[in-house]
């Protein structure tokens, strides 16, 4: 949240209403009676006076009763003071951070867990003394201007003492009695709150005090969004559907819905359709817990065997029934409850590229839904899905697409060996031409092909130990889907953290902290809320950025080029500088990104343009890129462990400021999940994860450097600025609004 | 994140692989047998989409054909075609654990184009989706077949199957389906949801 200022007469003028009958004290220093704005010898007999004259306006402890304890509490706000100056809003909630930049301003928190309140003294004073943290429900700015007293969500303020030292670390202060503050959201999924340091420790907001989320909230905490929402939920196991072309083999819907729902409107729907050799009573926990909260959930009968297009026609067609069929489905019960434009579709395996081949149908006119549209799925999620069709028609395009898979995976196994079962292809494909919706990747580190239904064979691939089990990635699965959805069909984009944030950074309760989850996000292509500094699709030399940016470097070995393993093993050779990359699928696919290593202190700098949209970094709430380690290469191999390296920024006048990327809570460019076969080593495909640094972050503590005008990017490798030595691929490199 | 510490490593690499799927058998590999026949007729057609001409099925064969598990293990990868003669079989069932698959053919029944059993080979082809496969190919298919000598199953076996089982005529695609659910309850017991399923498609239940 950008940092601003407010009046602290618009509060005064507010809460005037509240103290209408204090004539001539300030409405917000109700000791100041004489109203001069001072306080003084004569508020002292100004107070007098009125106790004198049985007059309650010196009731101070407002029992209706004049007595020694109203004198003590006026001498008490004559000692606290008049609060002067203004509201000073800034960030607070943060995650710790043991190094620069030290406190990681982030909006999600989990239920019951610590997290800081801290001061960035190069950005605010820290108050002096022992001050109140309040944590606050959520108010509006309106509200807070209706009623600015404070009100602790604990039960009580907890008494804080910022240091006032030189840097952010310096005035952490870790929350306590978290546990008494409420998550339960009901059918969402987080709770807004404010946090508040009462400088003058009078129980209100008022001038002088520092708040996080005097517009929107300060933070947000969640629940485990693993467990089962409130909603009591009905099941209709199985059901016919009859609609031309459903083959009378495939024609079977199961369903469930939040059993009030004769009182709901709007529900959103999901619906799945299983993969190869699957069954659609196999996906019982999405059901379940979607179900749970608020939603109709359907999964149908798919017909994968004859293939892709056969599955996608299945999807499509079971779709329209639906949507068409209210009337007599469950006797009619979901019948003008339910909102069409928030329908998702889920897809495993076969069935998660047909749910991506069923989305282009649509776009390309091939299949004309007769009860719904295009615009009405607003998410296609694909579970590990294969790619027989290719580029041009297995390809999500424009829409909000997720992608989730498991390293372990026996089935469409991930690596380069056939194109068919290189599953990060087909989320490439979306989130690539300006319009295009976001897109999210959730790599489950040791999940095999059938973790993610109740009932297939067990295919996991990989060291045994690693192997996390069926349980533990559906719960993987039902945190990324859950915040998802919240965000497709209710906006709630603070939740999205949980796939956006590396695990490392937002452990998400009721996940093992030894599950590793590979997050990837790439925000909607939408040029007005986001600037690309290089995403390698044009200015191919790697001297040139595709903005057209300089490039600079002395890292060693550096390819720009198809994110395509050229061979079909992941064993390293020089000649396949993209080995492990299975990103730009059989030739066709144009995604493209660098590739290089490093054996020493090495670095790539990218020197921007000179433009405000360019140099101007105070206008983005994020600098955003992806990268990953190079699967069995030589330095990779020789360091398994997760990659650190460092961001500078350099402005115009020279000035710099350096953030490692481990910084964040142990995160790093995670090594490769050490799986063998596809050829000779230990490492399976590469791993892209996205980080996204708020730009401030670099401003910590009052560092000089003009965000205003930065002339330069540079990424620092090496022993100087992390890891030793590694192979680093890199793609993305973007400024978001 | 760091998975283990070089120690634990190398114990867990070596323990490495838990629970691959079979491999692939090579292909082409006839059906090991051929257990059950029953010709039917549809008063409503039905398209296949096993075929990539998408013809309209009104009439052939329920078969029952026994086979190695391995080629019909669940993949989400290509899977071997199963073939009868000139055309392609929709499998109804997975038949992994059973060995015994369940399958449609469409044919002719009677007349001049009438499909004999006992002159046509069974067998597995290449793995592919069978909706991509079309006549020039089930014709490579086959050639590959006859050069692994694959051949039909003896007339006397084909007839005495035959002779066990009166045409199903059935309104609909949907109306065979119990015929099938018991096939599969007899023949890969294992698949007993599947079976549910099929019940379920073939009432007709809608909407409750």
């Amino acid at each position: 949240m950008p940092m601003h200022n407010r009046r602290a007469a618009l509060l005064a003028a507010a809460a005037g209403l509240v103290f209408a009958g204090a004539a001539n004290a300030q409405v917000d220093c109700p000791a100041d009676l004489d109203g001069d704005g001072e306080l003084t010898v004569f508020d002292f007999l100004e107070f007098q006076n009125l106790f004198g004259a049985g007059d309650l306006r010196a009731d101070f402890d407002g029992n209706g009763v004049l007595d020694i304890f109203d004198f003590l509490e006026f001498q008490n706000l004559f000692v606290l003071g008049c609060p002067s100056g203004d509201i000073i809003s800034a960030e607070l909630a943060a995650r710790s951070l043991d190094e620069f930049p030290f406190a990681d301003y982030v909006s999600a928190f989990n239920e019951g867990q610590t997290f800081t309140v801290a001061i960035d003294p190069g950005v605010v004073t820290p108050p002096s003394g022992l001050v109140d943290v309040y944590i606050v429900a959520d108010k509006t700015a309106a509200e807070w201007d209706a009623d600015p007293s404070l009100t602790d969500a604990r039960g009580f303020a907890q008494p804080s003492n910022f240091s006032g030292g030189p840097s952010t670390d310096d005035n952490k202060v870790d929350q306590g009695g978290v546990g008494f503050l409420n998550a339960d959201a009901g059918e969402n999924i987080g709770v807004p709150y404010d946090i508040v340091i009462d400088a003058n420790n009078n129980g209100v907001l008022d001038g002088g005090d520092i708040i996080d989320g005097l517009d929107d909230a300060g933070m947000w905490l969640f629940k485990d969004l693993t467990t089962l929402g409130p909603a009591a939920r009905t099941r209709i196991d199985t059901y016919t559907a009859s609609f031309p072309g459903i083959p009378g083999s495939r024609n079977q819907q199961r369903l469930t819905y939040p059993s009030d729902i004769a009182s709901r409107t709007d529900v959103p729907v999901v619906i799945i359709a299983h993969g190869n050799g699957q069954d659609y009573r196999w996906y019982d926990y999405m059901h379940d817990h979607f179900a749970s909260h608020g939603w109709v959930v359907m999964s149908h009968q798919n017909d994968t065997v004859p293939g892709i297009e056969t599955a996608s026609e299945t999807i499509l067609r079971h779709t329209d029934y639906f949507w068409g069929n209210l009337g007599t489905i469950a006797g009619g019960a979901l019948n003008g409850r339910l909102d069409k434009s928030q329908t998702s579709w889920i897809g495993h395996s076969r069935g998660g590229e047909g749910v991506a081949r069923a989305w282009r149908k649509i776009e390309d006119g091939i299949y004309n839904p007769v009860n719904y549209d295009l615009s009405d799925i607003n998410l296609v999620s694909s579970i590990a899905p294969t790619d027989f069709l290719l580029t041009s028609r297995s390809n999500p395009g424009a829409s909000n697409h997720h992608h989730i898979a498991g390293s372990g995976d026996g089935d469409v196994n991930g690596s380069p060996v056939s194109p068919i079962t290189q599953y990060f292809a087909i989320y490439e494909r979306a989130n690539i031409d300006e319009g295009d919706d976001q897109r999210t990747n959730t790599y489950v580190l040791g999940a095999d092909h059938n973790d993610f239904n109740c009932c297939g064979f067990n295919d996991y691939q990989g060291p045994a130990a690693l192997q996390i089990g069926r349980a533990e990635a559906q719960q993987v699965a039902k945190v990324a889907w859950l915040v998802l959805i919240q965000d497709a069909v209710r906006g709630n984009e603070v939740g999205m953290e949980f796939v956006q944030r590396e695990k490392e950074s937002i452990q998400p309760l009721g996940i093992r902290e030894s599950t590793n989850v590979v997050n990837e996000y790439k925000a909607p292509f939408d040029l007005s809320e986001k600037t690309i500094i290089d995403d390698f699709q044009t200015g191919t030399s790697t001297g040139v950025a595709s903005s057209g940016a300089t490039v600079t470097f002395d890292v060693s070995n550096l390819n720009e080029g198809r994110l395509d393993d050229a061979n079909t093993n992941l064993s390293w050779i020089t000649s396949d500088p993209f080995n492990g990359m299975t990103r730009a699928n059989n030739g066709q696919d144009q995604h493209r990104g660098i590739v290089f290593d490093y054996n020493g202190n090495r670095f790539i700098q990218w020197d921007l343009l000179g433009t405000t949209a360019f140099s101007d970094w105070t206008q983005y709430e994020y600098f955003s890129f992806r990268a990953c380690q190079g699967t069995r290469h030589p330095d990779t191999a020789a360091i398994i462990e997760n990659q650190t390296f460092v961001v500078t920024l350099v402005d115009g006048d020279g000035n710099s400021s350096s953030i490692n990327i481990g910084a964040y809570g142990g995160a790093g460019l995670n090594e490769p999940f050490p799986r063998t076969g596809s050829g000779s080593g230990s490492g399976w495909g590469n791993e892209f994860e996205t980080f996204r640094i708020d730009p401030t972050d670099f401003l910590r503590d009052g560092t000089t450097l003009d965000l205003s005008n930065i002339d330069r990017v540079r990424f620092e490798f090496g022993p100087a600025s992390g890891t030793s030595r590694g192979r680093i691929g890199v793609d993305d490199l973007e400024l978001l609004r | 994140m760091k998975f283990l510490n070089t120690t634990l490593a190398a114990t867990v690499l070596a323990a490495a692989v838990v629970a691959a799927p079979p491999q692939l058998p090579a292909t082409p590999a006839p059906v090991q047998d051929i257990v059950f026949a029953q010709p039917f007729t549809l008063d409503r057609g039905e398209v296949s989409n096993w075929r990539a001409e998408r013809p309209e099925i009104t009439s052939g064969y329920i078969l029952v054909l026994k086979v190695d598990p391995d080629l019909v293990y669940p993949r989400q990868t290509a899977e071997p075609v199963l073939y009868v003669g000139d055309t392609t079989a929709q499998r109804l069932n997975v038949g992994y654990r059973s060995g015994h698959v369940v399958a449609v053919v469409g044919a002719d029944i009677t007349g001049e184009d009438a499909l004999d059993l006992s002159e046509v080979k069974i067998w597995f082809g290449t793995p592919e989706l069978p909706e991509r496969v079309d006549a020039n190919r089930i014709a490579q298919e086959s050639a590959l077949a006859d050069a692994a000598g694959i051949k039909p199953f003896s007339a006397t076996k084909i007839d005495t199957l035959l002779g066990q089982n009166e045409t199903l005529d059935e309104a609909a695609m949907t109306g065979i389906l119990d015929d099938v659910a018991s096939l599969i309850r007899r023949f890969s017991p294992q698949e007993e949801e599947l079976a549910v399923s099929y019940d379920a498609s073939s009432g007709q239940a809608s909407g409750s």
